[in-house]
């Protein structure tokens, strides 16, 4: 855990090797507009959902992202923020705190560190354009209301699915997602 | 008449088809057609795709915007997810010129131009800004007097706030007219704008947590008398629906609150059969709530 890195004395004498200042250069680059102008108000964390019953804690995250401690990228945590936007609507630093925690993920994602939950959704869409497939007793259900068993989507028009594929391996996600397919066999 | 593509996304045609069928049944009451998108995917889901790479996220979700470009048609949805990856894409692309040369040039291997030329609708927003509360009151033939709806807005469709047009995040106000306007109570709950607990992929990822939320927000409704739970995003609507059984295999708790989908409560409204409105297929019986109305 994250939290744990911080008390141990290893960690300061390693000293700039453990603070990388381009981290939030990179976090910012992702779309987390204004991350660095975070001032430790806490707002965000008393106004987050899955904070009050798990150890996300988003003014932490924001404090270690711009300390540049990549520890944060190994945190469990790190994929417990149902991006509700709670906490970015109400920042009065009008910092988008979900979009910086999802810049984070994109680095650990790229870092083979995305839980395999959703590197699973992901193949699904490459499989069937959907990230939730059709299945049997659906297409019974969709018959009685009146709808084609399959809907007009990817599903009818397989043809599709080539350019998301496509999409995906020129983003370098269908690389990651085959390394970690293959590792975790 | 007005003619939209229907952009469908993955929960709703492919586990709540009532929701596809409701919506498309309900717009031509005022004029609205709501076409076959031919070739759409996945928006792709923001919790999961935008998590692992905002870029792919964008550039998928435009592919999608992009098929409706080459049709000239304005693009309507009924799932906040999707809100979310379409309106979004559609929004950045077309205000931020570097980003859309980013995206632009992932689509260049598959032969597509991000244009800018279609709008990116959520369906409540049409019913209450073109079509009007008013009009909706007008094409109700059973009134739903007397039943207590506990409204869930969920978040993308209003948050982040400065990235949608809908004004307050907090205490907004135009979803619960579109409610009273069918003859229903809104009720006021605690914790009313939380989460359903769903996104983010938290529901794959942790699924205790991500029901835990929802159990908060299930036992609030409770606690307000709710006849019905009433959503506009089919991932929210799964959680709810779907996630109370879960919740009382998990956790021991039961609440039996049914929960549909606005365009399927507006259907009720106008006088159609529970059966088309595919209610039959819901985990939580809709029997006690039908018993209030019919
Ligand atoms: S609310 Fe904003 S300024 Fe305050 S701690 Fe959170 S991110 Fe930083
Ligand atoms: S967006 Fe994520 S971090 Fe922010 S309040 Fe919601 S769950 Fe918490």
């Amino acid at each position: 855990m994250a939290s744990e890195g911080m008390r141990d004395p290893k960690h300061y004498q390693l000293g700039k090797t453990q603070f990388d200042p381009d981290l939030i250069k990179e976090v910012i680059a992702l779309g987390g507009k204004n991350a660095q102008m975070c001032y430790q108000c806490g707002t965000c964390t008393a106004s987050c959902p899955m904070g009050q019953r798990s150890g996300l804690r988003v003014r932490t995250v924001m404090r270690k992202a711009n300390l540049g401690m990549r520890d944060v990228l190994d945190d469990p945590d790190l994929w417990l923020c149902t991006t509700c936007y709670t906490c970015s609507d109400r920042c009065p630093r009008r910092i988008m705190a979900t979009d910086a925690i999802i810049a984070l993920r994109n680095i650990a994602t790229r870092e083979k560190k995305v839980p395999m939950s959703m590197i699973k959704i992901m193949g699904a869409i490459s499989k069937t354009g959907h990230g939730v497939p059709n299945n049997e007793a659906n297409m019974k259900n969709r018959v009685k209301v009146g709808l084609p068993e399959n809907p007009p989507t990817t599903h009818t028009y397989p043809e599709y699915i080539k350019d998301i594929n496509k999409i995906l391996e020129v983003t370098g996600l269908l690389k990651i997602r085959e390394e970690m397919e293959a590792e975790s066999q | 008449m007005k003619e939209y593509n229907f952009f469908l996304g993955c929960i709703a045609p492919n586990r709540y088809p009532g929701i596809e069928a409701s919506a498309v049944k309900t717009s031509r009451k005022f004029d609205i057609e709501l076409r076959d998108f031919k070739g759409a995917s996945c928006c792709p889901a923001p919790g999961a795709f935008g998590s692992m790479d905002v870029n792919a996220w964008l550039a998928l979700g435009a592919r999608n915007i992009c098929l409706s470009e080459k049709e000239g048609k304005d693009i309507a949805l009924i799932c906040n997810g999707c809100y979310k990856s379409l309106f979004e894409a559609n929004h950045r692309l077309k205000s931020d010129p570097v980003m859309r040369e980013k995206v632009n040039s992932i689509l260049a291997n598959i032969d597509y131009e991000f244009q800018g030329s279609v709008e990116v609708r959520h369906l409540i927003d049409i019913l209450y800004n073109d079509v009007g509360p008013e009009k909706v009151k007008e094409s109700v033939e059973v009134p739903l007097t007397g039943v207590n709806v506990a409204i869930h807005y969920g978040c993308h469709l209003l948050k982040p706030k400065f990235d949608r047009t809908f004004g307050s995040s907090e205490r907004p106000r135009f979803f619960d007219e579109l409610v009273e306007a069918l003859g229903a109570t809104s009720i006021d709950y605690k914790e009313k704008m939380m989460c359903c607990g769903a996104g983010g992929g938290v529901r794959s990822y942790k699924m205790d947590l991500a029901l835990d939320i929802a159990n908060e927000k299930l036992y609030n409704m409770t606690q307000a008398n709710a006849d019905v739970i009433v959503d506009v995003c089919p991932f929210c609507h799964l959680q709810l629906d779907r996630g109370q059984v879960e919740i009382k295999e998990k956790f021991g708790d039961v609440y039996d609150l049914p929960v549909l989908h606005y365009n399927q409560l507006l259907g009720l409204a106008q006088g159609m059969n529970p059966d088309e409105l595919g209610l039959d297929a819901h985990e939580i019986s809709v029997e006690p709530l039908l018993a209030k109305i019919l």
